[in-house]
């Protein structure tokens, strides 16, 4: 069995939407299971599967994204209506679409900046104030983000070899 | 993108939005299976699988019974079901299955009853209804970054307050007042009935600016782990 692929052949292998989709789902699967799975372990929440979404969005395609968000919103809403936490989730990773062929090719750097500012920005138009409660929130829900999302882009940037 | 693709793709999607907006119970059902809450464990006997679930059954009726207070406690209280929770950091709220047609009222306390002792009847208060719908509520824990609210401790009833988040803290405390692990911790909030306890002290120190004493609140529940909490009707 081969174990050593090139990057020709990498880049074969997740050709096709459903080879795209498949990975796409199982990291988003991975990311929903770790932020719950850190909750019962760690008693605290980190935001695995927004980060994974911003991060897949540089990656998939327009309908591919819109299914995972949406799938997203469906684990995540924990009303029967829309919230607007949800509503953040939904447009974040949309946002990074939209604007990711303006964005300076799949860099580390780009990654980090989108990610942290994902995350910021979810957390200061949902709930400002809890930033000036104490001053230990602002590392802690950026800092476990960005080391998911920067372990989380470099592995899908050799799987795909841009 | 092949169109055949595309088509299937925007199926799917559709397929989540009608999920979504009709069956959002089954997200929460999915999010309790990524949790690890309620594993039902799968056999190959059909006698086996049916003595496993009636066990599962049995359990979950005997942990519910947990969460009942041992008294009646009249009217005052509404049972309620804990449907789903908040899925973010730093915020703490919790949906439940009781709304306005059930009585449920902005601002009220929201209690729970672990332990189910005798004598046991003024529960322990682990946050207040922040907004009503017909049929459902959502109830802001003390656990949330938002919570604050003025608590009493001891015999002595040193002032305090407590600010919400993923360990409760007591601040503002008497510099000079003496305060030991243990002590028990009260409300003494106007909105809620009096002296509801919500856990005791643990680790008094002095404050960093050195005017005041502050401590860590310790409960004696992990809040994932309760199904049902009641809703102060007035």
């Amino acid at each position: 069995m081969k174990f050593q692929f090139s990057g020709r052949e990498k880049i074969k292998m997740f050709e096709g939407s459903e080879k795209r989709m498949g990975l796409g789902f199982l990291i988003f699967s991975l990311a929903a299971m770790l932020q719950f799975w850190f909750l019962l372990v760690f008693d605290f929440k980190v935001d695995f599967i927004l980060v994974s979404l911003i991060v897949l969005a540089l990656f998939l395609s327009f309908e591919e994204m819109i299914l995972l968000v949406l799938a997203g919103v469906w684990l995540l809403n924990w009303q029967r209506s829309f919230s607007l936490e949800i509503l953040y989730f939904l447009i974040i990773p949309m946002v990074v679409i939209a604007f990711r062929r303006l964005l300076p090719g799949k860099l580390g750097v780009t990654n980090f900046m989108l990610v942290l500012l994902g995350v910021m920005l979810f957390y200061t138009f949902s709930n400002f104030s809890i930033f000036f409660s104490r001053a230990v929130n602002v590392p802690l829900v950026s800092v476990p983000a960005v080391i998911f999302g920067s372990i989380l882009f470099f592995g899908l940037r050799r799987l795909f070899r841009f | 993108m092949p169109q055949k693709e595309r088509w299937f793709l925007w199926f799917l999607i559709l397929v989540v939005l009608a999920l979504i907006l009709i069956k959002p119970f089954w997200g929460w059902q999915l999010r309790r299976f990524f949790s690890g809450v309620d594993r039902v464990v799968d056999t190959n006997s059909s006698l086996v699988l049916e003595n496993q679930s009636l066990k599962s059954e049995l359990l979950k009726l005997e942990n519910l019974k947990n969460y009942f207070p041992s008294k009646a406690v009249g009217d005052n209280y509404i049972p309620t079901l804990i449907y789903s929770r908040y899925p973010f950091s730093l915020k703490d709220e919790i949906f439940i299955d009781r709304g306005l047609n059930q009585g449920v009222q902005v601002g009220k306390a929201a209690v729970i009853f672990p332990n189910n002792k005798e004598g046991e009847v003024s529960g322990i208060l682990i946050g207040k209804i922040e907004s009503v719908f017909p049929e459902t509520s959502l109830v802001m824990t003390i656990f949330d970054e938002r919570w604050s609210s003025p608590v009493g401790i001891g015999d002595k009833r040193i002032q305090a307050l407590l600010r919400g988040g993923n360990k409760p803290k007591l601040t503002l405390m008497d510099k000079e007042a003496t305060l030991k692990d243990g002590d028990l911790v009260y409300s003494l909030d106007a909105g809620f009935p009096s002296l509801l306890p919500l856990g005791v002290v643990r680790a008094p120190h002095l404050a960093s600016d050195h005017l005041f004493q502050e401590a860590d609140l310790e409960v004696g529940y992990n809040l994932n782990e309760v199904p049902i909490l009641w809703a102060r009707k007035n």
